[in-house]
């Protein structure tokens, strides 16, 4: 498929008009669009990528996150990170190929309210939190952000963000998420602490990520090598535990 | 990251802070455009020969910590020298770039003392942790304007849009994205629509919509502190006026001088004063005059 994005007026026209327009996105299909405009508004960009869809096959529509993260990540993961934050893509993506799937993953249709459609076909936050909160993008960002070619198993930290959507709200929606280098190493000191035996849940993850934080406000992480970032957390886990 | 006027546990040399005295860190961040790349030019003074010691026994670096918030790029440049070039490719970074300049240590210092402590630090040592900071310099905020836009061109910066809510019927700006966003009652965006298209009627149009749009959005942006303004830079339509105020007037949109301005005045002199035109094409019925552009 050749990919495309949103033209911006579109995407002002739809996002500023949600008030009146928002009961049309829980419509079976998105054609609606191009009888709105009375053209098609979206254009298409340099780049072909091989036809793609997404797992729509479980009835908790969280639990195909990680094998979406995949499918998506693969199939775009030449787009560099400044295309990847751009909403026009990303709306153009879940306002055609696959409007089917963001209304499957966010309940559009039974919970169709202009936060909801906001948040999850455009971009409805700030520039970071839109970028994991859009159906698509935070597909793409999540396996940007987890995806580690030096594992035996590349994707041994995503697999373990979407084992939670708390975990990806945690981990990848804070300002540490912007280094890889960072967030590998929490990721990985979080695997390790389970292996310890460590409680690793909502609760823990939470903390643990608040503490990332703290240790953020007295040194500078980017400076510190990944293995003592991962002992630093090891060790919090560890004290968490005998607490 | 922002550089926040914080306190650390141990004495660090800052601007904001006297934990040392007759010392100093400045550093000079100066973005230049090579080619599809931006070069950083830092240049660091540092004016405490303690901390200078550090630098130069490796025990400590000068850090250049890079973010963009909007594309989540985030690198820390470290150093032991006064100057140093770093480039960037341009598709890693849109928007606003912020650039924390520090000195961190490189490695534990156990007993660390400094000869110019303030006199209430005398007499005590500190243990620092390798990573800790050392000393933190002013932040800049560089804006990234692309020449080359990531997936299409964006001639203007203003958006002409039509409101489907039919109990507004006069025209709404928005400028709470990257275009100011002006939205007109359905009728009256068809009719705009329609004129858009034709050369002579663009002085009258930028004359009814444009100029009282941009008036409104100046006005808005002079209700903010300067300092505050910044904020505003992760959006073109600012960038492209920042830019235009600069070059067109030598003002800069972040001081005082530009909150004294008349703002319909300036409105009408970015978009090259369209009201002769608009009124001469419209007294002479339509007749040849001149061409007005969008700004």
């Amino acid at each position: 498929m050749k990919l495309t994005f949103l033209e911006d007026d579109s995407l002002f026209t739809l996002k500023s008009n949600l008030n009146k327009l928002y009961t049309k996105f829980a419509s079976p299909d998105a054609k609606w669009i191009t009888e709105y405009f009375g053209r098609s508004p979206f254009i298409e960009t340099k780049y072909s990528v091989e036809d793609f869809s997404l797992d729509m096959s479980q009835d908790k529509p969280f639990l195909t996150e990680f094998e979406n993260v995949q499918r998506v990540y693969n199939s775009l993961s030449f787009l560099s990170d400044s295309q990847a934050s751009d909403e026009r893509l990303w709306a153009g993506l879940c306002l055609n190929h696959f409007w089917e799937y963001t209304q499957y993953r966010w309940d559009i249709v039974s919970k169709c309210t202009i936060d909801s459609v906001k948040q999850h076909f455009f971009f409805g936050f700030g520039a970071r939190r839109s970028l994991t909160r859009n159906a698509i993008s935070r597909l793409w960002w999540i396996g940007r952000l987890t995806h580690d070619p030096s594992r035996k198993d590349p994707y041994e930290l995503t697999r373990f963000v979407c084992e939670n959507a708390d975990y990806i709200m945690h981990i990848l929606e804070r300002n540490t998420s912007n280094s890889p280098m960072i967030t590998k190493a929490f990721l990985s000191a979080l695997l390790t602490a389970r292996e310890e035996g460590c409680l690793i849940n909502t609760d823990t993850v939470g903390e643990l990520s608040k503490y990332l934080n703290l240790l953020g406000g007295t040194y500078i992480l980017d400076c510190l090598p990944e293995s003592k970032i991962h002992d630093k957390i090891v060790e919090k886990a560890r004290s968490m535990k005998a607490s | 990251m922002e550089i926040r006027h914080k306190l650390y546990p141990y004495p660090v040399l800052s601007y904001y802070s006297d934990d040392y005295v007759d010392s100093n860190f400045d550093t000079v961040i100066t973005p230049v455009r090579d080619g599809y790349s931006i070069r950083l030019d830092f240049l660091a003074e540092v004016n405490n020969s303690g901390i200078s010691e550090l630098l130069s026994s490796g025990k400590a670096k000068i850090v250049y910590h890079l973010e963009c918030a909007q594309t989540g790029y985030r690198v820390a440049v470290s150093t032991e020298k006064n100057e140093l070039s770093y480039g960037i490719v341009n598709k890693m970074i849109s928007g606003r770039l912020q650039v924390c300049p520090f000195i961190v240590a490189e490695t534990e210092i156990s007993e660390y003392v400094n000869p110019n402590f303030h006199e209430d630090y005398r007499g005590f040592k500190f243990a620092i942790e390798e990573g800790c900071v050392m000393a933190v310099g002013k932040q800049v905020n560089i804006n990234i304007d692309k020449d080359i836009s990531d997936l299409s061109n964006t001639p203007s910066v203003f958006s002409i849009i039509k409101n489907d809510d039919e109990l507004v019927l006069g025209m709404v700006v928005d400028f709470n994205y990257k275009k100011i966003v002006i939205k007109l009652p359905e009728r009256e965006f068809f009719n705009f629509k329609s004129l858009k298209g034709l050369p002579l009627i663009q002085s009258i149009l930028n004359s009814l919509v444009v100029i009282p749009a941009l008036t409104y959005v100046l006005e808005e942006v002079s209700k903010r502190e300067p300092a505050e303004r910044y904020e505003y830079s992760s959006y073109a339509w600012y960038r492209a006026v920042k830019k235009s105020l600069a070059s067109k007037f030598n003002c800069d949109i972040e001081s005082e001088q530009f909150s004294e301005r008349n703002m319909l005045e300036t409105a009408q002199k970015l978009i090259n004063v369209p009201l002769s035109d608009a009124l001469q094409t419209l007294s002479s019925g339509y007749g040849n005059t001149g061409e007005e552009e969008d700004e």
